[in-house]
């Protein structure tokens, strides 16, 4: 899920874009919610039993699963309680690059079950626990569930094309919402200017939000947006493997140096870093044809359709093949194992697809998103009679506290009719007088923590040893 | 180096009264011109700017602009510790992370002091443009309190309307209504700080949330009168002059009927 480490790299690197601010300073925002995010985490934490036994979700008569849905109704009442307005987002097909990842979360899955059944077999009971979170998938019904039950509430319910991140992340590009409300660090990959996480809540009374901002984040690390999309491909995406042995340190240096992976992988020593075959697709093509000119004309056909790839790596590829003999000659004469899974996946792709984090930058920069007016947010009043019925009678829940919801969604549609309008819709926020002085305090900061870095280590001791 | 003495110590801590329930944490601004404080709610609600005017201290030096982000409560328990009628001094270095703060009583030959320690404040700073308001009420201070207060028995929303009657605080809620019709004083012979005034160039009428308002009014003490100033659709501003040195103003964002989200 999301990028890898760039929590990490972000809260080292630019802390500055990060704020840990309360759910009040909130009030009165629209928030585009990640809904598939959220219905996973129900299904995940929603759920009865104490220490030390088996928890059950919650289900109804009937035996199906509610944690999703009692989730799902409480939270979306608390944001409207606090003055949020909340737009849910579900996925829509995933994207094809995607496939690689999904198969290894059915792994995970099926690894999942079988611990699952030894668990069982032994009685362990938080083992049996841990191992049924890892199980939980959010499947269609869920996920229909939850858009009725939204819409019987009276809010908006946008279905994306494709990621549902990419969908926040447009709305929140155009303007529609204020943020984007998700754990998945992709969000941000897709130029959210707001992001939000830890939406939860868990304890009702100290509700702090971290918010993150795209513009900050990308100044604090001192790269261009197409940088920071290559940045976190490097560092890994949904999308596709990464290169491994390159860390999120060595990965935002590489990128500092060389600004773009094309170039990167020029630079790169290829016999100490392993570098996914399909990232090489194409480039390995113009080689191999150098390599061995005298074969086949198979290979001639193949040097063509080469040369009419995508225009993007066609320059880097054809200048790796000239200016570093060693390295290109190196993979032929003694087939490493990648190689091999490159010639593999040669078989069986299209041999004109460019390496697979150019198709990746491209979803990042591209996603299928609903734009403009095929985007309608409207907040109508909740449907009283209709919600009772599907919670109480379909989904098992408690009269009392499903009427106590809905009076709470009454008030908030109410005080929601005319809204308390924020300070900053009518004055621009600008520069604080002491914005400078601030930046140049962090330089230092930042500054003297390398230095106490590396003075730690000469130091070991009063009395050094002879 | 920065340093300021204010004879009358009162009015700083009257000051952080009037801020500590609305403003967690914000910056003392300090310039060559004065001290400078502008911080929002934790909703973003309201903004609340004071200005003192460095001639209004005894003795007030700044040598380069610097910013002291205090947490209100905190500046508030050391502010307790100075009497009324205390001289309060207040210094800090170019680049210092504390405050000194030092209460000098004359009657009592006492001279105590305390160090605040000082923070990083980045809170988003709001540019406000001066703007002609339609109309502008000024009435005593007192008076202003306790409508506010009535008021907030019977609701929480409280629309203010300025007409050629005068100004009309109306507020509804479960219990029922109220209504309070304020008129401006007519003639001379009303002395200077009970007197009404309404300065109207066209009606106005807008809708604010009682439970600001009520935090604004813990200014009060500060002078004798209020200043409010409202335009239709744009915050009311809430003005509380401090005597020969500055001010305290308030912003509100009034509530605005929703006309349809796109």
């Amino acid at each position: 899920m999301g990028i890898k480490q760039l929590n990490k790299l972000l809260s080292d690197q630019a802390p500055e874009c990060m704020k840990i601010a309360p759910l009040t300073s909130l009030n009165g925002r629209k928030i585009a919610i990640d809904a598939s995010m959220s219905i996973y985490q129900f299904l995940i934490a929603v759920r009865q039993g104490g220490e030390g036994n088996v928890h059950q979700q919650l289900t109804n008569e009937a035996g199906e699963t509610t944690s999703h849905i009692q989730g799902m109704f409480n939270r979306s009442v608390r944001y409207l309680v606090e003055g949020i307005k909340p737009v849910y987002v579900f996925d829509g097909k995933p994207p094809s690059l995607k496939s690689g990842e999904l198969l290894k979360r059915r792994e995970k899955r099926q690894k999942a079950e079988e611990e699952l059944k030894k668990a069982k077999e032994s009685g362990d009971a938080d083992a049996e626990n841990q191992q049924q979170k890892r199980l939980v998938r959010a499947g269609t019904k869920e996920n229909d569930d939850c858009k009725k039950l939204l819409r019987l509430m009276g809010l908006p319910v946008v279905e994306a094309p494709c990621e549902a991140e990419a969908q926040c992340a447009s709305l929140c590009k155009e303007g529609k919402v204020y943020a984007s409300a998700t754990e998945d660090m992709d969000c941000l990959t897709f130029a959210t200017p707001v992001l939000l996480r830890k939406m939860t809540f868990a304890n009702s009374g100290k509700a702090e939000i971290q918010v993150l901002n795209y513009a900050k984040a990308i100044e604090g690390l001192n790269l261009t947006h197409d940088e920071f999309v290559d940045l976190c491909i490097l560092l890994g995406c949904d999308y596709c493997d990464s290169i491994k042995g390159i860390g999120p340190v060595s990965a935002l240096k590489l990128i500092r140096e060389h600004k773009n992976i094309e170039t990167i992988l020029k630079h790169l020593n290829r016999d100490k870093y392993d570098i996914p075959a399909n990232w090489l697709r194409g480039e390995k093509k113009s080689k191999k044809a150098k390599d061995d000119t005298t074969t086949t004309s198979t290979t001639t056909t193949e040097t063509a359709s080469t040369a009419a790839v995508d225009d993007n790596e066609k320059p880097a590829a054809a200048t790796t093949a000239e200016n570093t003999p060693e390295t290109a000659n190196a993979p032929a004469p003694a087939p490493s194992p990648a190689s091999k899974v490159a010639s593999e996946a040669e078989d069986d792709e299209d041999s004109d697809e460019p390496p697979v984090y150019v198709q990746a930058r491209r979803l990042f920069n591209k996603h299928e998103c609903l734009t403009g007016p095929d985007v309608t947010l409207k907040w109508k009043e909740p449907d009283g009679p209709e919600l009772t019925k599907f919670l109480c009678d379909e989904m098992g829940f408690d009269p009392k506290r499903v009427a106590s919801g809905i009076d709470k969604l009454r008030n908030a549609f109410k005080k929601n009719s005319k809204p308390q309008m924020r300070m900053d819709s009518f004055f621009g926020v600008k520069k604080a007088p002491n914005a400078d002085a601030l930046a140049k305090k962090r330089e230092a900061e930042k500054k003297n923590k390398k230095k106490g870095g590396a003075k730690k280590q000469k130091k070991t001791g009063f009395f050094s040893k002879r | 180096m920065f340093e300021a003495r204010l004879t009358q110590g009162k009015i700083l801590k009257q000051i952080l009264e009037a801020l500590k329930d609305l403003v967690l944490d914000a910056n003392i601004d300090c310039s060559e011109e004065g001290l400078s404080i502008q911080a929002m709610d934790s909703s973003h609600v309201s903004l609340c700017a004071v200005a003192l005017r460095s001639d209004g201290f005894d003795h007030f030096r700044c040598d380069r602009n610097i910013s002291l982000g205090f947490n209100s409560s905190n500046l508030g328990k050391i502010l307790k510790c100075a009497d009324n009628t205390d001289i309060i001094t207040l210094k800090a270095e170019d680049s210092a992370d504390s405050l000194t703060l030092m209460f000098e009583s004359e009657k009592n030959d006492r001279v105590s002091d305390f160090e605040l320690k000082l923070m990083d404040i980045d809170a988003d700073h709001l540019g406000i443009p001066d703007t002609e308001y339609k109309t502008t009420i000024s009435m005593p201070s007192g008076e202003f309190q306790r409508i506010i207060r009535d008021l907030q028995v019977l609701g929480d929303t409280c629309t203010i309307a300025v007409n050629k009657d005068g100004v009309r605080f109306s507020v509804s809620g479960d219990l029922g209504t109220g209504n309070v019709l304020v008129h401006a004083t007519s003639g001379v012979d009303k002395e200077e700080d009970s007197a009404v005034t309404i300065d109207m160039e066209e009606p106005v009428e807008l809708t604010f949330a009682l439970r600001y308002l009520n935090f604004f009014t813990k200014a009060t003490s500060l002078g004798p009168t209020v200043v409010i100033s409202m335009s239709p659709d744009v915050p009311v501003v809430v003005e509380y002059p401090i005597d020969q040195i500055g001010h305290i103003k308030y912003y509100l964002a009034p509530k605005i009927d929703d006309e349809g989200d796109e």
